[in-house]
């Protein structure tokens, strides 16, 4: 895949992790070879499992943190990380890793195509307070979770605006927000070069913990494309996905 | 252990003597929250800082090259020492040394057999999709721009 533009490379890229997922992307050597490092990886993850049910102690419990960081292990072993999460939460009921396991847990069933978006109020740039529900008026809403330091967000956001310029008069919308720390100068700057023109609202320093809520703690970014009746469409879909199902839709 | 803060001493070395600092989070803290910064200098360090309750600390340290790397480790009311080697040395992970509190040694024990168990062997693995990689033979799709 070689098609010049940065957007390209980044529309391609959602292609190729899709495909990265049961290496069919791969030659047969490089399927195989990538075949024995995912065994490896479970049998350490068994490992780690075991030591942690027979041992419900601080590294424990550091250690299911590192789990539940990692996405490709919440989908392979959810079962068992709730598991191992409800020993340990009872064991440690007062510790602060408790609300960032149950919200990222919670999170991976509840962000799935089909499931209802997660509603909040978070501040316009002009703070003042703004709740999604508020925002949606019955149109297809594309959430646009972003950043001005995330670089393949800014990216995936300029592949949407030729769309929103395209629907917008016929029930689509695109509502972004904006994870920064300490202060809006660097949004500012980028919202003055790119011009985005839908809402912008705001996350300061995580204060309301949008990015954990969704399921993308150490994430960038992702969009999510919501029904008019709150149902989650599509889960970071790409530009030319976006324009289908709203042909189809609108 | 919680409410009362207490003092941990971290003292150690690091071998890349182009380490100039270390940052210290709680592991569950981003880069932009708050860190103590702690100094090396030539190659040695020796900090102190309080904590509240039972929890994974992370230290991470970048050499002149920018690579960068990550340690955990678990405060204690007392001194811990470090022994950090050079990020170049392949498995560095594996002989970084940590004394001191018995979290910490179990950490080191479940460490070396998690490692040479299945790390190094991932770590061999990895190596040779890099070879297929640079031999062009481990992806049938090219992404680039």
């Amino acid at each position: 895949m070689n098609n010049g533009s940065k957007e390209d490379y980044y529309r391609n890229y959602w292609i190729l992790k899709k495909l990265r997922v049961d290496h069919q992307d791969k030659t047969p050597e490089g399927k195989a070879l990538a075949l024995k490092i995912d065994s490896l990886f479970d049998a350490s993850y068994s490992f780690t499992s075991n030591y942690i049910k027979s041992n419900t102690n601080i590294l424990s419990y550091y250690f299911l943190l590192n789990e539940v960081i990692n996405d490709r292990k919440l989908e392979q072993h959810f079962e068992d990380i709730q598991q191992n999460f409800n020993l340990l939460s009872a064991q440690f009921p007062d510790h602060s890793y408790n609300y960032f396991i149950e919200e990222r847990l919670k999170s991976f069933k509840l962000i799935k195509v089909g499931k209802e978006f997660i509603d909040f109020t978070a501040p316009d740039l002009n703070g003042n307070p703004v709740t999604l529900s508020d925002k949606l008026e019955g149109k297809i809403t594309l959430l646009d979770l972003w950043g001005s330091w995330c670089g393949g967000c800014i990216a995936t956001s300029r592949t949407v605006v030729p769309i929103y310029e395209a629907y917008k008069d016929k029930g689509f919308n695109v509502i972004g927000v904006a994870r920064e720390f300490k202060n809006t100068k660097a949004l500012e700057r980028t919202l003055e070069r790119e011009k985005f023109p839908w809402l912008n609202l705001l996350e300061l320093d995580d204060k309301q913990e949008l990015w954990l809520k969704y399921g993308i703690p150490n994430s960038g970014g992702m969009t999510l494309l919501i029904d008019r009746d709150g149902k989650i469409l599509a889960i970071s879909p790409q530009a030319d996905e976006i324009q289908k199902i709203l042909e189809k839709k609108l | 252990m919680n409410a009362q803060p207490f003092q941990c001493t971290i003292k150690g070395t690091v071998s890349d003597t182009s380490i100039e600092e270390l940052k210290l989070f709680k592991f569950l803290e981003v880069a932009n929250d708050s860190v103590f910064v702690v100094p090396v200098k030539n190659g040695k360090f020796n900090y102190t800082f309080q904590f509240d309750k039972d929890e994974a600390y992370r230290f991470e340290y970048f050499n002149h090259k920018s690579e960068g790397w990550i340690f955990p480790f678990f405060p204690i009311d007392g001194e811990i020492n470090f022994t950090l080697f050079p990020l170049e040395i392949n498995g560095s992970y594996l002989i970084n040394k940590i004394e001191g509190g018995q979290i910490n040694q179990e950490y080191m024990g479940f460490r070396e057999i998690v490692g040479t168990q299945y790390n190094i062997q991932i770590d061999q693995l990895y190596n040779r999709w890099d070879s297929l990689e640079e031999a062009g033979i481990f992806t049938m799709i090219l992404l680039w721009y």
